[in-house]
């Protein structure tokens, strides 16, 4: 089954995405979002954007914070059971369980708020990905 | 409406967004935008103030698409666990 997304041609480079709804379990929230395809990142996080446009309060997350590293700096972020679902254009729908880690500490620079949330190797490792950017093409097939 | 078909919209809004992302600089430049049914029903400079207006206009945020459009490309950065 595949799985399409899409290139955003709104990062430099030009950077493959995916739709997907989330249901954050400690929460009780549903939310639609687009995510980073990023096999560099080892998990899947929700960064500030998304943190803000839900209004999601990451004191209520229980478990506790974990460090995480990238270009953009040291960050700090609460993982938290998550389904993850994307929808295939035959519209069947596939759901994955894990452990999202959402920020939890206050954007450092107002350039990091422009940043998606990122679809990381815990997911991703469970699907092949085709990614063609010179014929606009990307989806991920299990 | 099932989570397939309201994820399959959520796609469309997001697809149409990005086709129509030259057109729509030019009159959103710098600005957040809000898609519903692929249209664009709301904008603002700034984030907050769009998602607060979005919910006092009964939209749902957490629904929509919501995006930056920039000319300055945005750049994309890696994460990684300290522990991994």
């Amino acid at each position: 089954m595949e799985i399409k997304g899409y290139i955003n041609y709104g990062y430099r480079p030009p950077a493959p995405f995916i739709a997907a709804m989330i249901f954050l379990k400690e929460l009780n929230m549903e939310a639609k979002l687009p995510l980073l395809i990023d096999t560099g990142a080892s998990s899947t996080m929700m960064l500030w954007r998304d943190v803000e446009r839900l209004k999601i309060n990451t004191t209520l997350l229980r478990k506790e914070d974990k460090e995480f590293t990238g270009l953009g700096g040291l960050t700090k972020a609460k993982p938290t059971p998550t389904t993850i679902s994307f929808t295939s254009e035959t519209g069947e729908l596939l759901e994955e369980e894990a452990e999202a880690f959402v920020v939890s500490i206050p954007c450092p620079s107002p350039k990091l708020e422009l940043l998606p949330s990122i679809l990381g190797r815990d997911v991703l490792n469970k699907y092949n990905l085709n990614y063609s950017p010179r014929t606009d093409k990307v989806y991920i097939e299990k | 409406m099932s989570k397939t078909s309201s994820l399959q919209e959520f796609t469309d809004d997001i697809v149409w967004l990005m086709k129509s992302r030259d057109e729509l600089i030019e009159k959103y430049e710098d600005e957040w935008v809000a898609v519903w049914k692929t249209t664009i029903i709301d904008h603002d400079e700034n984030l907050d103030i769009l998602i607060e207006r979005l919910r006092v206009k009964g939209y749902k945020p957490q629904h929509m698409v919501i995006e930056f459009l920039s000319k300055k490309p945005i750049e994309a950065i890696l994460w990684k666990s300290k522990a991994t």
